[in-house]
């Protein structure tokens, strides 16, 4: 402990609430998450999941959580996006068990089917790994520009240039047979 | 390249799914309010550690006043540090106790009481400090204890306050405003070095 001490004790700015430490990072944050989540996941219902659970995991790991606005998002939005790949591999892991279960289609209602059906593009973007569709959801909805995305999923701008390469690499492909089908 | 992007955008469920979001606002906070607050009865990992931590000080070290951190093998074992906020002046005044500031040739002037210890802290992090590869320490405070720096802090606007490690004098900053809800220690601290801190007044609460 022998660093040189030099600045000033800071009130916590921008929060919303002083409830609880756990309400007022919801307060701050939830609404950025939900706009991720409702996008990386078919239904309103799983982005309200996902978003639950992702504030459970800071709940259970508080010492983790940095200060700062900022590096609190990063850190939350990173743990969106690991809660969100768990899923996807268990899902993985249940499909290369039970294939049967995963034929396109079957376990969909039939609304959400010609819902689907309509969007070929984001049927393709549920089918990426969550953390490259994140990362095509950030460039190409959210329009951040790609240093914003690398320090907010915490990897370098190389590695975030090449999962919007090839997750666009595959949605377009999805477009181009979408029109091979058609004619 | 613009296909995606105009496909992505005129099937984008956002937009209209926000108001779903405004209905479902308030149950989803009581949800994950409720959800953590059952988590406390499973302490978890982390926690264990830090009691374990604790006990290793306790039995490994008979040293007075337990404030040093030490090594034992290639294990580190981080005993408890003292932390104390206390108001300060910038000029001596009867009652006031001299201190001089770490790292600085400045002294203040402290008052006895102190506004909050160990026992006032709820939680501390570690972050990224603004000088690269450097970390700072922040301390949020209980709630009896954000009352306590609420109260000590508003009628001391433009005079110092001091942050007291293990009795040392840490920082004194100006206060521009009153503070409550935490405390930041920036020491141009290594992340090891910070860590042990942090985790030295987590235990010694």
């Amino acid at each position: 402990m022998d660093g040189h001490s030099s600045a000033a004790a800071l009130p916590i700015a921008g929060m919303a609430s002083r409830e609880e430490p756990l309400g007022s990072l919801f307060d701050a944050h939830h609404e950025r998450l939900y706009r991720l989540a409702r996008r990386m996941t078919r239904s309103v219902d799983d982005a309200l999941d996902l978003v639950q659970e992702t504030f459970v995991r800071a709940a259970r790991d508080p010492h983790a959580i940095p200060y700062g606005t900022a590096p609190e998002e990063a850190w939350l939005v990173r743990v969106l996006v690991n809660v969100q790949r768990d899923a996807w591999r268990r899902a993985a892991v249940r499909r290369r068990f039970a294939p049967r279960l995963a034929e396109p289609g079957a376990a969909e209602a039939p609304q959400e089917a010609a819902l689907i059906a309509r969007s070929v593009v984001w049927h393709a973007l549920a089918s990426l790994p969550p953390r490259r569709r994140a990362v095509v959801i950030l460039r190409e909805l959210e329009a951040l520009p790609v240093p914003e995305i690398a320090a907010l999923l915490g990897v370098s701008a190389i590695t975030i240039r090449w999962h919007l390469a090839a997750g666009l690499r595959r949605l377009r492909q999805v477009i181009a047979d979408q029109r091979e089908d058609r004619k | 390249m613009n296909d995606v992007h105009e496909q992505l955008r005129r099937d984008d469920p956002l937009p209209g799914d926000l108001r779903a979001l405004e209905a479902a606002r308030a149950e989803l906070r009581r949800k994950v309010i409720e959800r953590s607050s059952s988590l406390s009865a499973e302490p978890p990992a982390r926690s264990r550690r830090a009691a374990l931590l604790a006990i290793a000080a306790v039995l490994t070290a008979t040293i007075a006043g337990g404030v040093v951190s030490m090594w034992s093998g290639s294990a580190t074992v981080v005993a408890a540090v003292r932390f104390e906020v206390r108001l300060a002046e910038d000029a001596p005044a009867e009652g006031l106790t001299p201190a001089s500031v770490e790292g600085s040739t400045r002294t203040i002037y402290l008052h006895d009481e102190v506004v909050v210890t160990n026992g006032h802290i709820l939680r501390t992090r570690v972050a990224e400090d603004m000088t690269p590869g450097r970390c700072r320490v922040e301390v949020v405070f209980t709630p009896e204890g954000r009352t306590r720096m609420q109260a000590a802090t508003a009628g001391h606007i433009g005079r110092p306050v001091a942050i007291l490690i293990d009795g040392r004098v840490v920082l004194a900053p100006t206060l521009r405003a009153v503070i409550a809800e935490s405390a930041v220690i920036t020491g141009s601290y290594t992340r090891e070095e910070a860590e042990r801190l942090a985790e030295g007044l987590r235990l010694g609460r």
